[in-house]
């Protein structure tokens, strides 16, 4: 029975930043995923602020290419997305998602 | 009284003030927090259910400067009953109970999910006003209770990880989405045409098909996708039963899922948040200060 982790923006956004303190632990918890040792559940919200995460400014925006690979990242098989009102399991009860 | 000592069917709440408060206690939030403590002891009383055996709380001696302390002594309803045990066996019940919520975040199994409130309460308090809050059960084998910041802090967040929503009081229900899971079999469901999915949540799962999906995707797909273990969506009415476990889906479409090529190493950026820590990034996504 793989164990069951859930991660927010915080973590996607560690795992792509190489330099962040919690990156090593994130990419850890990604080849575990990756291997069928665990199963990261997170909510949607976590395509609007990784994914759609395009900035001017301080932050650069995304190339397309890049875009389309942090997409890629969140509809890996070990990533379960729930707690949201559209997409997969949307209208299921918050205590069965949860567990 | 019958039996058993006054000493062991009594109790000593004791109130503590912040040293920044010049050693005085807000009346009010003293007197609270020592009723919200004695609520916690009536909880686990009321669980053990023992109306033979009930007993009250009666004002012995309190203080009238801080630290506040009231000694609080049980009196059986019925003098002729001896109660100390029943006192014995609710004081032990609160003891482990609130070690157990603040150092293992496990809800004591007499304190109900709607009085969580007042475990929210008491432990807030403790952070804002009330330095300790101590509990001597005056039995020799229950060491005194002491919560102090530390301690509320983490039983704060116990509470708050406590799911508010029990699972027997979810009703019975129909919602409209779609559930992700393996195709694994092909048969039939309750006499209907169906296909099962296995899931994450739900484990194993019929989806009803309909006649036009039938005729549709029966007759594009193939026995092997079954033992591929292909991952699907199916759409359609999803029918939980009370408790939110999952029924069936009357599908209404079922679409293939597959995982797009990934590559991490390609993705590594460490520029990605602009420098920015990425709670302070999402602060500024947040706030539009990004865009």
């Amino acid at each position: 029975m793989p164990r069951r982790l859930y991660w927010d923006s915080c973590d996607f956004l560690g795992l792509i930043n190489p330099d962040e303190a919690k990156h090593a632990d994130c990419r850890a918890v990604w080849e575990e995923a990756q291997r069928g040792d665990t199963i990261i559940f997170t909510s949607f919200f976590a395509f609007s602020e990784v994914f759609k995460a395009k900035c001017e400014g301080i932050a650069k925006p995304l190339a397309e290419a890049q875009d389309k690979q942090i997409e890629a990242m969140l509809r890996q098989p070990w990533i379960q997305r729930s707690l949201s009102m559209s997409g997969s399991e949307r209208g299921a009860p918050l205590n069965a998602r949860a567990s | 009284m019958a039996a058993g000592s006054r000493q062991d069917n009594r109790l000593v709440i004791t109130i503590r003030p912040e040293p920044s408060d010049d050693g005085r206690l807000q009346v009010r939030e003293a007197f609270r927090q020592v009723l919200d403590t004695l609520e916690l002891f009536e909880q686990a009383q009321r669980s053990l259910g023992d109306p033979h055996a009930s007993f009250v709380w009666r004002l012995e001696k309190a203080s009238t400067a801080s630290p506040f302390t009231i000694i609080a002594v049980a009196e059986p309803v019925d003098p002729a009953i001896d109660v100390t045990p029943q006192v014995s066996r609710v004081k032990a019940e609160v003891a482990d109970g609130v070690r157990n919520l603040i150092a293992h975040g496990r809800r004591p199994a007499w304190l109900e999910r709607e009085s969580l409130p007042i475990v929210r309460e008491l432990f807030s308090r403790n952070l804002n006003g009330i330095a300790t809050t101590e509990i001597d059960f005056e039995v020799p084998t229950l060491a005194p209770l002491s919560i102090n910041r530390n301690q509320a802090s983490a039983g704060l967040r116990a509470v708050e990880a406590i799911n508010p929503i029990d699972a027997v009081d979810i009703p019975e229900r129909v919602a409209h989405g779609e559930i992700e899971g393996q195709f694994v079999a092909v048969g039939h469901y309750r006499g209907r045409p169906a296909i099962q999915i296995r899931t994450i949540l739900y484990a194993m799962v019929w989806c009803v098909l309909n006649d036009a999906l039938v005729a549709r995707w029966g007759g594009e797909h193939k026995l092997s996708e079954v033992w591929e273990g292909k991952t699907i969506g199916v759409s359609g009415q999803i029918h939980y039963l009370s408790g939110g476990r999952l029924n069936r889906i009357d599908a209404v479409e079922i679409r293939e899922i597959s995982a797009p090529p990934f590559d991490l190493d390609a993705v590594l950026d460490p520029d990605f948040t602009a420098g920015l820590d990425p709670v302070e990034y999402l602060e500024k996504l947040h706030e539009g200060d990004l865009a």
